[in-house]
């Protein structure tokens, strides 16, 4: 039965806006969605999901083909019964009257009645910032519950206040993981104050994750998206080809479930694809602070599952008639042509929060950045309180009073109570800017909570939301919304729509939450999307229905303004009421740190008492260093100390100090800086200590030696952030600007910015943690290390299972078709049984609706309820003790032999003998290297077709349960899963079916591994003193489609950055990245400070994947031309065109006439007989047809009044000047060449066909990739042979007015050059090009060509380039 | 059979091409249906998106001042020549546009697999 496609209406067509217009007589594109032809003209699309309707359309009943494709003269008539196409109807589509004959057809109107091309709009939004806000909100919620329970005592809470920051970041990593990991957003955490919090997975939290993605996407779905939250549109073919072989394989059963199909989205489609391309807008500096994010790429969410499944019936059906139809032989050409008749427009996107509110971010102060940081370190939040800072203070106090008496500065009288006053003064401050910065965290969680229609907690709780704005009632909103019809407006539907609307609009503006929605939605779905959602759906439908003329809409905004101005004028109030609070509570807090400090300051004080020297006059010690002087002293002192001063350092005999204010104003001292011997001193600019301080210290008989040494400082930042290898595993934490590469050898490499390799060779433990041999050679180097590993227990759901096993590597496929009542699959086309007679024979699937039945050939049909495939059980051996159980595959392999070769049935197990050897001989190893564990741990995990291996301990027989065991045991130490003993693939025996239900903990360790440049002078050494690394040079993938990522050399010239070599649909290894928070230099600093450009340079091999557009790549389909639908929360827009005129574009006009003019101009046209072989494509220029638009070209309809004009013609490539940028060859890769140089083009005359590319891909690429093209940036022409095809070469030739296909190779070259250095000086630039030729372009040669390019810079074009840039 | 088509250019020369172009494009993309009908469908069909393909692109390349005109145009339910004439004349480049068009339609076609 042929399908058609329906669609649910939109809102606009229920209310009747979206009436068919009249449509013309004559159709000849009447089947182009109305949809395309809206978003082509930048209207509104239906946005519905396509479904399934098996529903029959009109058949086309005796039409010649012939005549439907314009051969034939003879007229065509359409019947009311049109054919059923072999594709479905795309969402949207109408029925539309027939079309007529296109232009250049003769007769009337016909056409072919078809079912419309299947558009697939694709949308993948990256949900970074939502899996951050969750992360977020999650761990501020488990803080918020543990400083509020009942439960924790004091001192409790009072700690976990000290490190509050730490631990709200330990959590959000924590959750942010759990998200991830298991790719699910209601993914939580067990909140552990010490050590790693356990993954929570709620039960029914998948299917809510889902309805959560699902929302995010029905944003971009529906249109009701910030403008900021749109990326790029899409159209690449590359992307193309892996989304219809994704909905193919989903459609024949090859993709379990959504999760699996998602995982392969991101992995074929989007990592590969779509990695370099923007999901967001630039969001203008403070327009929408939700916006930032500095995370990108964490998850995605796309909508390809939900439109896989409205096209798997729907496609299998489309397949299944045209077989049934045509026959089965028709079935791979039917399933080729469903595939390539996919367009896919991918539209990306980035999801921004839907809680906005981000307090205290922004508003902290720096003391109270002081307290957070504090409170994050792990070390000092141990330490610093209020009571530590008295204490502290008044010890400080206590030596300064000592300096100040002996300087003659202070009395001794106020050495008493200063102390006591500084411990008091110190800790109160810091009480109250803790608690301020307290205050601040308190309130933006309260507002969060109540946005999200959480009740309000503790009294504090109660005290803060007296703070909070007054918030919208979304729900209430959205009825009162959906209760306006028509446009018309009563005052007080008015009064709503403008709240709705500023509230809204300062939403976004100000980032504070308006809205709250209901515990259902923000704490169950932990979201306000679905509300702001209908509001938004609601808003554009009212403003749709509101009068469109200029006065209203300016008395309308200016009305919303004035709401606007008034409700920021409460928020001011708000915040001047929190503002208070805090001062109130500042002061409660400084009065008890105070307290506190006091007593701490006394304790001190005593302390220092009882062990330090009381004060002299400062007199008495001048004689009393005299009386040390001796002309010996300085002979006599051998042991140096080194003491900080000013930028640098000076060693010092025992016995004298440098007092100074740290910033090299002090005075030397003797008596270990009790006795002053210089007068106090500024040291001079250079550093140098004056030369009257150094009589002074020669006059009291030392012989002093100044050695000033300037260093450059540390060239890393001591800002350090977070690099997470290996799927989390491994997490290093470096220098910004750093970044930790794993190399293919295993080892870890630190690199910079420019690629430099810092440090190489670094090598883990087992668990993560350095070995010694690393942490000895990073210690040399001067790092500070400290490495630990630590356990992470993950509850997995069955999804989350999945995606284990598919990150670990173990899913393995075989060829099994059935699962039998043990939950073990059995091997098709490997069990065999033996006859009594000897014979053997396959097993014979019979399949009742018991499906336990087996039907061996030449014996009965055998019923009964089968534990294994021959019917016999697997003994468990398990070893160990308590809960602490191995499974022993050894011992397992014996109770095989103990069972026999016979299986109950009287058959016998043909494999029973290799096993049975091995164990009869003792042959430990043999029976290990010949059988297999495989793994089923219930619930259907792993999926159908694969099995889960787990290795051997060669010498115990146990299997190494690696991280894999918690999904094998529960909890009380009982194995769930079952186990499958097999022979390389082929089962033999399984155990009983256990109990596991495909869900489990895995058991992980984590590392963190730390290196902090704080030693910075010794790594600046380090790094220097050592001779450069060799660049990290990874072999080719032995495949033919790589992607060479080559980055710039530095500039420092020995060093080239490392060139890693992807294999087709890997994800690229982290590329060192231009360093993000570039620092100064220090003067004389010696590091590298130039930033890299990554190029992308395709390889481009005789057999190699088109895997890039020969048009030029991925196109972003243009701007559309007019309005779009009215925007949210912003002023009132209409489109410019009504809908009405653009329904009737859909009946625009039959092109096939003119395209086919313009191909006979661009294209060779051949009959098929005449159609070249695919191993020798030749260009065959058409001259008549060339010469046919002209004489074809009509007059402009009157009422268009446009003007009359011929079509262009076609463009006689004009010869260009020659250029003055310098184009060089190199070596024996290419000859020097310049743009009249005919000497390349005779190298090129062998090629058939000769393919320019230039660092991408192709001459549209190249010329486009040129606007990206800095002053004095190298260029790297490489020219090898076509992949190209003769007539899309032709074709884009003719589009860019370049080269006729009458032109030689010699020539397409030699204009390609001149094109090139065209667009150079159009663009104000004169590159130094380097030409690579090659009848097969080798990564090797690229490589050279680059650097080449690199280091033979044109000085006089550099020169050039300068003196633009000055001018 | 691919190929089999009448190809009688003195009937229709240009549609002929794209009936060449498209059985090319089937060879190309190794559809080689054994019934006659079943490849006039997809032949059709493909005709059918080819046709949609160039007209959006051509859409997006029109000027915004030639919108309007577009806008009085449609109001007139003008017949295929006019509207093909109309976008000859309006779209700046526009055999470019229908020869890159042509170009980036065979690329998708190709580029997409069953498997």
């Amino acid at each position: 039965m042929p399908l058609e496609l329906v669609h649910q209406p939109s809102a606009a067509e229920k209310t009747g806006d979206n009436q068919q217009p009249k449509q013309p007589d004559n159709f000849p594109l009447a089947n182009i969605s109305q949809d395309e032809v809206r978003r082509a003209l930048g209207g509104p699309t239906t946005g519905e999901t396509p479904r399934l309707a098996a529903e029959a359309s009109p058949r086309l009943i005796g039409v010649d083909n012939k005549k439907l494709l314009g051969v034939d003269a003879a007229p065509l008539q359409l019947t009311q019964e049109k054919p059923a196409g072999l594709l479905p109807k795309p969402a949207g589509l109408r029925e539309l009257p027939p079309p007529p004959t296109p232009p250049m057809m003769e007769g009337p109107p016909k056409a072919p009645q078809l079912e419309g091309p299947k558009k697939i709009d694709l949308k993948i939004v990256d949900i970074s910032a939502v899996v951050e806000q969750l992360a977020h909100r999650e761990a501020e919620e488990k803080l918020n519950e543990y400083l509020t329970s009942k439960q924790n005592g004091f001192f409790k809470k009072m700690f976990a206040r000290m490190g509050e920051s730490g631990l709200r970041y330990k959590f959000y990593r924590e959750a942010k993981d759990a998200i991830v990991n298991n790719r699910n957003l209601m993914a939580s955490i067990d909140a552990r104050m010490k050590g790693q919090s356990d993954t929570k997975i709620a039960a029914g939290s998948e299917l809510k994750s889902f309805a959560y993605l699902d929302e995010i996407l029905k944003t971009y779905e529906d249109e009701i998206t910030e403008d900021e939250e749109k990326g790029e549109a899409v159209h690449d073919p590359a992307v193309n080809q892996e989304v219809a072989a994704i909905l193919m394989r989903y459609a024949q059963g090859k993709i379990p479930d959504r999760q699996a199909f998602d995982d392969e989205v991101e992995r074929r489609v989007i990592r590969p694809h779509l990695g370099d391309k923007k999901f967001g807008a630039d969001a203008a500096k403070g327009v929408n602070a939700n916006n930032k994010s500095d995370k990108e790429g964490i998850m995605f969410a796309t909508n390809l599952f939900k439109q896989a499944e409205g096209f798997k019936e729907d496609i299998n059906k489309a397949i299944a008639e045209a077989v049934a139809e045509h026959g089965k032989e028709n079935e791979e050409a039917v399933k080729e042509y469903v595939a390539r008749s996919m367009s896919i427009d991918v539209q990306l996107g980035k999801k921004s929060r839907d809680l906005v509110n981000r307090f205290p971010e922004g508003q902290m102060g720096a003391l109270e950045g002081v307290v957070e940081w504090v409170q994050g370190n792990k070390i000092a939040n141990k330490f610093i309180s209020p009571l530590t800072a008295g204490i502290l203070a008044s010890a400080a106090f206590n030596l300064g009073t000592r300096k100040l008496v002996t300087l003659g500065i202070i009395g001794t009288s106020a050495a008493f109570l200063g102390p006591l006053a500084a411990g008091a003064l110190a800790a109160g401050a810091y009480a109250a800017i803790r608690k301020s910065a307290e205050s601040k965290r308190d309130r933006g969680l309260e507002m969060r909570r109540e946005a999200s229609g959480l009740a309000v907690g503790d009294k504090k709780s109660e005290r803060l939301r007296e703070h909070n704005y007054d918030l919208l009632d979304g729900k209430q909103s959205v009825d009162s919304l959906k209760a306006m019809k028509g446009g018309e407006l009563t005052a007080a539907q008015r009064t709503e729509l403008l709240h709705v609307l500023g509230s809204l609009e300062i939403e976004k503006s100000n980032g504070i939450d308006l809205v709250s929605v209901g515990a259902e939605e923000g704490v169950e779905l932990k979201t306000r999307l679905f509300t702001l959602n209908e509001m938004r759906r609601e808003i554009k439908r009212v403003q749709s229905e509101m009068p469109q003329d200029e006065k209203f809409k300016e008395a309308f905004n200016s009305e919303k303004s004035e709401f606007v101005a008034a409700k920021l004028g409460e928020i001011e109030s708000k915040d001047a009421g929190f503002r208070k609070y805090r001062w109130g509570e500042m002061a409660k807090a400084g009065l008890i740190g105070a307290a506190a400090g006091m007593a701490g300051g006394a304790i001190m004080h005593k302390l220092v008492e009882w062990s330090g020297p009381v004060l002299h006059d400062t007199s008495e010690y001048w004689s009393s260093v005299l009386g040390h002087v001796s002309p010996d002293k300085a002979a006599a002192v051998a042991i140096l100390h080194e003491a900080p001063i000013g930028n640098g350092s000076v060693k010092l005999p025992d016995g004298v100090e440098f007092i100074s204010d740290g910033k090299g104003h002090g005075v030397f001292m003797d008596n270990f800086g009790t006795h002053p011997m210089t007068k106090t001193f500024d040291l001079e600019p250079s550093g140098k200590i004056p030369d009257g301080v150094v009589d002074d210290l020669k006059a009291n008989g030392f012989n002093f030696h100044s050695e000033i040494t300037h260093v450059d400082g540390s060239e890393f930042s001591p800002e350090l952030h977070s690099e997470v290898m290996d799927g989390g595993a491994h997490t290093f934490e470096l220098p910004k600007g750093l970044a930790m590469q794993h190399m293919p050898d295993g080892t870890f490499s630190v690199v910079d910015g420019t690629g430099k390799v810092i440090e190489s060779g670094i090598g883990l433990q087992p668990d993560g943690t350095l070995n010694s041999a690393s942490t000895d050679l990073l210690k040399a180097h001067g790092w500070d290390l400290k490495s630990e590993s630590f356990t992470d227990n993950q509850q997995l759901d069955k999804a989350g299972a999945l995606a284990y096993f598919k990150q670990h590597g173990l899913l393995e496929q075989h060829g099994r078709i059935d699962y039998h009542a043990n939950g073990t699959p059995l091997v098709h086309t490997a069990d065999q049984y033996a006859t009594p007679s000897g014979s053997r024979v396959d097993l014979i699937d019979t399949k009742d609706a018991s499906g336990k039945l087996i039907k061996i050939p030449g014996l009965d049909i055998i019923k009964g309820h089968y534990v294994g495939s021959d019917g016999k059980e697997l003994q468990l051996a398990l070893v160990g003790k308590g809960t602490n159980h191995d499974l022993s595959v050894l011992e397992m392999a014996k109770s095989i032999v103990q069972g026999g070769a016979k299986n109950w049935d009287g058959t016998t197990d043909n494999k029973f003998g290799n096993i049975a050897s091995h164990v009869v001989n003792k042959d430990v190893s043999g029976v290990l290297s010949t059988m297999r564990a495989h793994v089923y741990i219930g619930g259907e995990q792993p999926p159908n077709g694969h099995f889960i291996e787990l290795p051997f301990n060669k010498t115990t027989g146990n299997v190494e349960w690696g991280s894999f065991k918690g999904l094998a045991f529960d909890a009380k130490g009982v194995m769930k899963a079952t186990v499958e003993v097999a022979i390389d693939k082929e089962h033999v025996l399984a155990t009983a079916v256990r109990h596991g239900d495909g869900s489990g903990i895995i058991e992980g360790i984590k590392s963190v591994t730390k290196l902090d440049p704080h030693k910075g002078i010794d790594i600046v050494k380090s790094v220097l003193d050592r001779p450069t690394p060799p660049p990290i040079d990874v072999a080719e993938a032995p495949v033919i489609s790589t992607t060479e990522w080559v980055r710039s050399a530095p500039k420092r010239g020995a060093a080239r950055g490392p060139r890693v070599t992807i294999p087709p649909g890997g994800i690229p290894p982290p590329i060192p990245m231009p360093i993000p928070t570039p620092r100064e230099p220090s003067p004389g600093a010696k590091g590298p400070t130039e930033t890299i450009r990554p190029k992308i340079v395709q390889n481009l091999g005789d057999d190699g994947p088109k895997k890039v557009s020969e048009t030029g790549g991925a196109r972003a389909k243009p701007e559309n031309k007019l309005a779009g639908p009215p925007t949210v929360a912003g002023e009132i827009e209409k489109p410019k065109i009504p809908k009405a005129k653009i329904d009737a574009a859909l009946s625009t006009a039959g092109l096939t006439g003119w395209a086919a003019e313009t191909m006979a101009a661009t294209e060779p046209v051949k009959s098929p007989e005449e159609a070249p072989k695919k191993e020798k494509p030749t260009v065959v220029p058409v001259v008549a047809a060339a010469e046919k638009p002209q004489e074809k070209t009509a007059a402009t309809p009157d009422v268009a009044q446009a003007p009359k004009k011929e079509a262009p013609k076609k463009a006689e490539p004009k010869p260009e000047p020659p250029a003055k940028a310098k184009v060089e060859g190199i070596g024996d890769l290419s000859d020097p060449v310049a743009p009249e140089d005919l000497a390349l083009a005779e190298k090129f005359k062998e090629s058939a066909d000769v393919m320019p590319v230039i660092n991408y891909d192709n001459r549209t690429g190249a010329l486009f990739k040129m606007r990206n093209l800095k002053p004095g940036q190298p260029m790297v022409l490489v020219i090898t042979k076509s992949i190209l095809r003769p007539q899309h070469y032709t074709a884009i030739e003719k589009a860019q007015g370049m080269a006729k296909p009458e032109l030689s190779d010699d020539e397409k070259v030699k204009n390609l050059v001149t094109d090139i250095q065209k667009n150079a000086r159009r663009l104000k630039l004169t590159p130094n090009i380097q030409i690579v030729r090659g009848d097969k372009l080798s990564g090797e040669k690229l490589t050279k060509a680059i650097d080449v390019a690199r280091t033979a810079q044109a000085p006089e074009a550099a020169a050039s380039v300068d003196s633009k840039l000055a001018a | 059979m691919i190929g089999s088509l009448p190809t009688d250019a003195a009937a229709a020369a240009a549609p002929q091409m794209l009936i060449t172009y498209l059985e090319r494009l089937f060879e190309e993309a190794h559809i080689a249906p054994t019934t006659e009908d079943l490849r006039t469908t997809m032949m059709e069909e493909t005709l059918a998106r080819l046709q949609q393909h160039i007209m959006l692109d051509l859409l997006n390349a029109l000027p915004d001042k030639k919108m309007e005109d577009f806008k009085v145009l449609l109001e007139q339910a003008p017949d295929a020549e006019h509207l093909t004439n109309f976008l000859k004349v309006s779209v700046p480049n526009s055999e470019d546009i229908l020869g890159k068009s042509l170009a980036e339609f065979k690329d998708t076609f190709l580029s997409a697999k069953a498997n």
